[in-house]
């Protein structure tokens, strides 16, 4: 009958010949801190964090780590920014605690707005128009519903992608500023 | 039930099971006002093959609410020629809050999608024009549907013959309930036309069911 082996025997055994060298072993090490302070943030989202009380939390686990520089917080807050959502408490964060130049961030997700609100109005117009002519269907109680327009969703996801490209470049030169 | 001219009202009627009273308004848009539990959908359809009517030949579904009893068979329409709408409000709510109602009911919201929605103001109906309400109270997003030209007001859940719509499912509100109704009540009314039980006909008749629902109910909400 064969040996009946626990998954702690067979992880063991894979790795049995896998040594790290230090520039792996720090590169691991920075993925534990960077799920250290994720779970900062969240609680900071969550509001069971307050401002003072995340700085000191990110300090103290930095400093654990003999770690001068906070390029790491810095990036999981950056992690953290979408296109679609309310980004203005952790540009907040961003620009007064980390001294981190947050123009060209606000000025692309602005101009993300723009382009969304842009191609809305117009397929909006557009939904009245096809409601009219289609289904004889008008007046000031009807409002167009996106989620049922397919070249809505098909338009405004391409908008998105070219801007979460755009979005990935700005974090990039943001965190190549930190020095990571 | 013939109503009027082209209104036709599917009156729920069985003690045994809850579904609402749908209605038809046979115009050059044909208009399916709440259709009522999938299930029991029956009883509409036989209600329009009596006028020699199928679901393929309905141009529109309005849902005063989006109570799975007025609700649910939207779904029978899905790949049908129907558009099928109702209030932004409502649709917003049944999809956060209410979802959770519906899914105790057996009810997938994910499985609607409203091709447009409505708000306060005029519905034009290939001529046919329409009065759209917001009547909140029942549920957050209610509406009315008030047709001058017949004098027909379809009020949902909002206000029935001697009676009102509850407030304490979600999204209930007893006071807005009583300002939609103090609203409806300023129209003029031929015929109340309710989501549940008897239609009320005559102006007079219609005028002392919201006297007497105010003076008897709101006391109470």
């Amino acid at each position: 009958m064969g040996e009946i082996k626990s998954t702690l025997d067979l992880v063991m055994e894979k790795t049995k010949h896998l040594n790290l060298n230090s520039e792996e072993k720090q590169k691991q090490l920075n993925i534990e801190i960077g799920k250290h302070i994720n779970g900062f943030l969240q609680k900071f989202q969550d509001g069971t964090l307050t401002r003072a009380q995340l700085i000191e939390e990110c300090a103290r686990l930095l400093k654990g780590h003999n770690l001068s520089s906070n390029a790491i917080v810095v990036g999981e807050i950056l992690n953290r920014l979408d296109l679609s959502t309310d980004n203005r408490e952790w540009m907040d964060l961003l620009k007064d605690l980390f001294d981190v130049s947050t123009g060209p961030l606000e000025k692309l997700l602005d101009a993300y707005q723009e382009a969304m609100n842009s191609v809305a109005s117009y397929r909006r117009v557009k939904l009245r128009e096809n409601l009219a002519r289609e289904h004889h269907i008008s007046g000031s109680a009807v409002v167009p519903n996106l989620a049922a327009d397919a070249e809505w969703l098909a338009e405004s996801g391409d908008v998105r992608s070219q801007f979460e490209l755009k979005l990935d470049e700005v974090k990039s030169g943001i965190l190549a500023a930190k020095g990571d | 039930m013939h109503i009027v001219n082209n209104i036709h009202a599917f009156i729920w009627q069985s003690m045994t099971a809850n579904n609402c009273n749908a209605y038809l308004i046979d115009g050059p848009t044909r208009v399916l006002i709440d259709p009522g539990h999938r299930s029991l959908f029956n009883h509409v359809e036989s209600g329009l093959r009596g006028l020699g009517l199928g679901i393929e030949d309905i141009d529109l579904i309005i849902c005063t609410h989006a109570h799975p009893d007025h609700i649910e068979a939207v779904q029978l329409f899905k790949d049908r020629p129907a558009q099928f709408t109702l209030h932004e409000v409502e649709w917003q709510w049944a999809t956060t809050v209410g979802k959770q109602m519906s899914a105790a009911l057996g009810i997938d919201m994910d499985s609607f999608l409203p091709d447009f929605f409505l708000r306060q103001g005029e519905l034009t109906l290939d001529g046919l024009e329409i009065e759209v309400y917001h009547t909140p109270g029942h549920s957050p997003g209610s509406v009315s549907l008030y047709w001058p030209t017949q004098k027909a007001l379809f009020t949902g859940d909002l206000v029935f013959k001697d009676g009102l719509g509850r407030t304490d499912l979600p999204g209930g509100d007893g006071s807005k309930l009583k300002e939609s109704i103090k609203m409806l009540a300023e129209l003029e009314v031929d015929y109340l036309l309710p989501g549940h039980m008897e239609i009320v006909s005559g102006a007079k008749q219609v005028k002392a069911n919201f006297q007497q629902i105010e003076k008897f109910w709101f006391g109470y909400i």
